[in-house]
């Protein structure tokens, strides 16, 4: 006897969900960037001239991991669409709920305007600049320099961008999805490239072609570097403390699965644990191999010494494009192929992270609205399943977004939005520590995995309360001058938290509003005793 | 006025029925409103051998030893709504070829389970004031029916008229269009129209009415479902997402927009949680998660002539 035989099955209906376990890992993947630390490394070797990143992935895995598990054991206890918006609604309160959905929502939102813009304005200028150097057209030297400076360009790209992701996201319920996974391809494809270039040519060739191509030796750059700097570039301790957190940073993403958990197929317990848990656990084999590489093909003092001048707008650098890999890969192996699929991939990651920070936000948008915080007519979908109002608005905050983020210093605040982001996550870790303790009836009702004890103690608090002082600490971190480079700013921190005061505000006013039409929002939070 | 708690699709699962029975006491309700569809869909045979027990679903294999044991699985078959039976692998290899049999012991376990369940309401609700009214869906066997016909303390509302409050009348009817699994309950689309339409001409005023009926109207964003192949699989498009098809009753749409009832309570398509307005009547479908033991439901609240608010929940 099979075992599929095992079991009678009667003639009767049945039922689909739309997006499997292994999309929601690809689609966590694509919201993390596989190939985005390519471009961002050079600006962290600036920033943070003495931190071996190498180190910083490993060390920052089994960190992650706390968090990643917090996030895993919540969807697999409550897997209902809106994630942290449910968990810290349920377990501590509805207004708190809503004001930490919110702080990652504007921040996930802002994002969606500026991405397209740093396409626009840094990544196609590399782009440029390395076919410039593989065809000999100065042509595309000057173009690129244009890009680079033109921010009404910059805004006009990034509008098509949201408009394109929003009719994606109108399109279908799951055209974002099938988006990304295309993204993901292609920048899986590029990343091996990348890494197989690296390891294949090392910094010997670099350097030798750098020489031969743009008259640059390397040896001096590093040299001329460290007499400014008055110090030689190596690894510190201390550094690589700093860059700790940096690379933290680089993990967001892992969660979003748990904001459309009820759209996942399978066991939660085992869906979210390949979501999660798979993507924070892969992303950081993949960008420990792409440091690494990197380290290998341009060298830690190169990449230093050259993003230091780059970001100092010191005239002794020459290179034609921001000293990204994105385009030193042209040196290091001159042919079209690594010209245009570095930075292409690049630029398709921060695409990809509209889409994902797009997606994302509006399962949040849907899940306020279905709880009366928003107006119900933002629940409005279409034939085809797309909860369109809520995309539609999306749309309008992701262009407002971009004219916020390019033409003003409103959004001036972004600079602070992982210290934001990470107090929203202690949030989070406090609930999970917490949760079952003061929500007995759903940590009982859980899942076995949830309800896993060591020493009497449920893990969940454990790990979880491992998290609340991590997470603080990171967030405190990203403000710190030795992170940011510059002093704290007090109205940026003041600015992040009234995000956070202003959606708890909110909240309560939309309660009283709704109660004075006799509508009793606190029956939304209440769960249902399975015994 | 009368607040109530709505549900639906619970197909089985008794997880999802004892939240069904305490939302009256969580939500502190005057009426509970179950829409169809209760009854599960297989039955997992829990092998005995030698004081052992064994049985696969959800995709593992699990075994017990112990009373505990034992418990914890049939509470966890029960959970997914599939109904337990505990036999020997020959009898059960005896049963699967034939169909017959068992159809017959789907039925006795189906009936053993919602019995255990009318106990279960009674035994916690009895001295609440609340009214459990409890319908049958297309999916349900006809036998069932009796079953709830014979219970004392749950209402039983298919094909009637019953009077939620003085001001207002509900009529349910749990069949649906021809589905393509041509269930007990599928009707062509002329004796769904016949079958409302006899029920609303018994109504004293229908547009104070809450239709309970099972299958959502025709072409709304309740009825979208799956479009199938002739495999009964879903049909994915090109794009790479399920195509998805208005499987609604269009006899129920003429009826609400002529009729132009004050509330709609629907269900049916697991998918399509949400709620609309057809004119001045309002139609909700909580949707059906109860394969993960969530119980999707709405809550409402009636005053004379209007809906003072709902609120869909998921406990």
């Amino acid at each position: 006897m099979t075992k599929s035989e095992e079991v009678y099955v009667r003639q009767a209906s049945g039922l689909i969900r739309a997006v499997s376990s292994k999309e929601a890992l690809i689609f966590n993947l694509v919201g993390m960037g596989i190939v985005i630390n390519i471009f961002w490394i050079y600006w962290a070797s600036a920033a943070y001239p003495d931190a071996n990143l190498v180190v910083t992935t490993l060390t920052t895995l089994p960190l992650n991991a706390i968090f990643a598990y917090t996030y895993w054991m919540l969807s697999t206890a409550m897997p209902r669409t809106g994630g942290d918006y449910i968990y810290v609604g349920r377990i501590l309160h509805p207004s708190l709920g809503f004001a930490t959905n919110f702080v990652f929502f504007v921040i996930m939102m802002s994002w969606i305007g500026w991405f397209p813009a740093v396409v626009m304005s840094e990544v196609t200028p590399i782009l440029l600049a390395n076919l410039g150097i593989v065809t000999g057209d100065k042509g595309y030297f000057s173009l690129a320099q244009s890009l680079s400076t033109n921010m009404n360009l910059a805004f006009i790209f990034s509008v098509i961008i949201v408009i394109l992701v929003t009719a994606i996201m109108l399109y279908s319920p799951k055209a974002p999805i099938k988006v990304a996974l295309a993204i993901f391809a292609y920048c899986a494809f590029a990343y091996i490239w990348f890494i197989a270039l690296n390891f294949m040519y090392g910094y010997g060739t670099f350097a030798t072609n750098l020489q031969t191509i743009w008259n640059v030796n390397a040896s001096d750059v590093v040299n001329l570097v460290q007499q400014k700097m008055g110090h030689a570039i190596a690894f510190s301790t201390e550094g690589t403390a700093i860059g700790l957190v940096y690379t933290m940073m680089s993990y967001i993403g892992y969660a979003n699965s748990s904001y459309y958990a009820s759209e996942v197929s399978g066991k939660p317990e085992k869906s979210q644990a390949l979501a999660i848990f798979g993507s924070a656990v892969i992303f950081s084999f993949i960008i420990f191999l792409l440091y690494s590489s990197m380290y290998y093909a341009y060298s830690h003092e190169f990449l230093v010494a050259a993003s230091w001048l780059s970001v100092n707008g010191d005239p002794a650098y020459t290179l034609p494009a921001i000293p990204s890999p994105a385009h030193l890969a042209v040196f290091l192996h001159p042919d079209l192929i690594t010209a245009v699929l570095i930075p292409s991939a690049v630029a398709l990651t921060m695409i990809g992270f509209a889409i994902t920070y797009f997606y994302t936000p509006i399962r949040m948008l849907f899940a306020w609205a279905f709880d009366r915080i928003f107006p119900s007519w933002v629940t409005g979908v279409t034939s085809r399943g797309v909860p369109r109002n809520a995309i539609l608005i999306g749309g309008v905050v992701g262009i407002i977004s971009a004219y916020l983020n390019i033409y003003t210093k409103v959004l001036a605040y972004i600079s602070y939005a992982n210290f934001g982001w990470w107090i929203a996550v202690a949030v989070v870790e406090l609930c999970g520590a917490v949760f079952p303790f003061v929500r007995k009836d759903i940590f009982e009702a859980s899942p076995g995995i949830v309800k896993i004890k060591a020493g009497g103690i449920p893990l969940i608090s454990i790990i979880s309360a491992i998290g609340i002082p991590l997470s603080l600490w990171v967030s405190y971190s990203t403000i710190l001058p030795s992170f940011t480079g510059f002093p704290i700013e007090p109205i940026y921190v003041v600015s992040m938290l009234f995000v956070f005061i202003g959606a708890f505000i909110y909240w309560w006013l939309a309660y009283l509003y709704q109660k004075r039409r006799g509508i009793p929002m606190e029956l939304l939070r209440k769960t249902l005793p399975p015994l | 006025m009368v607040f109530f708690f709505y549900t639906t699709d619970i197909h089985g699962s008794e997880t999802c029925f004892i939240k069904f029975v305490n939302a009256a006491l969580v939500y502190r309700v005057d009426a509970l409103i179950m829409g169809g569809d209760i009854l599960g869909k297989t039955i997992t045979p829990i092998f005995k051998e030698n004081n052992k027990y064994t049985s696969y679903f959800l995709g593992e294999e699990h075994s017990a030893t112990t009373r505990e044991q034992l418990e914890n699985m049939i509470f966890q078959i029960r959970k997914v709504g599939s109904y337990e039976y505990i036999t020997t692998k020959e009898e059960w290899d005896d049963l699967l070829h034939n169909k017959e049999k068992c159809d017959q012991k789907f039925l006795e376990l189906a009936t053993h389970s919602v019995q255990r369940w009318l106990k279960i309401a009674e035994d916690k609700l009895k001295s609440a004031n609340v009214k459990v009214i409890i319908n049958t869906g297309n999916d349900d066997l006809p036998q069932i029916a009796q079953v709830l016909e014979k219970s004392g303390f749950v209402i039983y509302p298919n094909e009637k008229v019953l009077n939620l409050d003085q001001d207002h009348e509900m009529i349910s009817l749990g069949y649906s269009n021809i589905t393509p699994w041509k269930l007990p309950g599928d009707l062509p689309e002329s004796m769904l129209e016949e079958k409302i339409g006899a029920l609303v001409a018994k109504l004293k005023n229908v547009k104070n009415t809450v239709f309970n009926i099972h299958i959502p109207p025709y072409g709304c964003p309740l009825d979208q479902a799956p479009k199938l192949d002739k495999d009964l699989r879903p049909i994915v498009a090109s794009g790479g997402e399920v195509e998805m098809v208005s499987v609604g009753s269009t006899a129920l749409k003429a009826v609400i927009e002529k009729s132009q009832p004050l509330l709609g309570l629907h269900g049916h398509i697991h998918e399509a949680r949400g709620s609309c307005k057809i004119g001045r009547t309002l139609c909700i479908n909580p949707g059906s998660e109860y394969q993960r033991g969530i119980l999707n439901g709405a809550l409402v609240k009636l005053e004379k002539g209007k809906i003072k608010f709902h609120l869909l929940v998921s406990g």
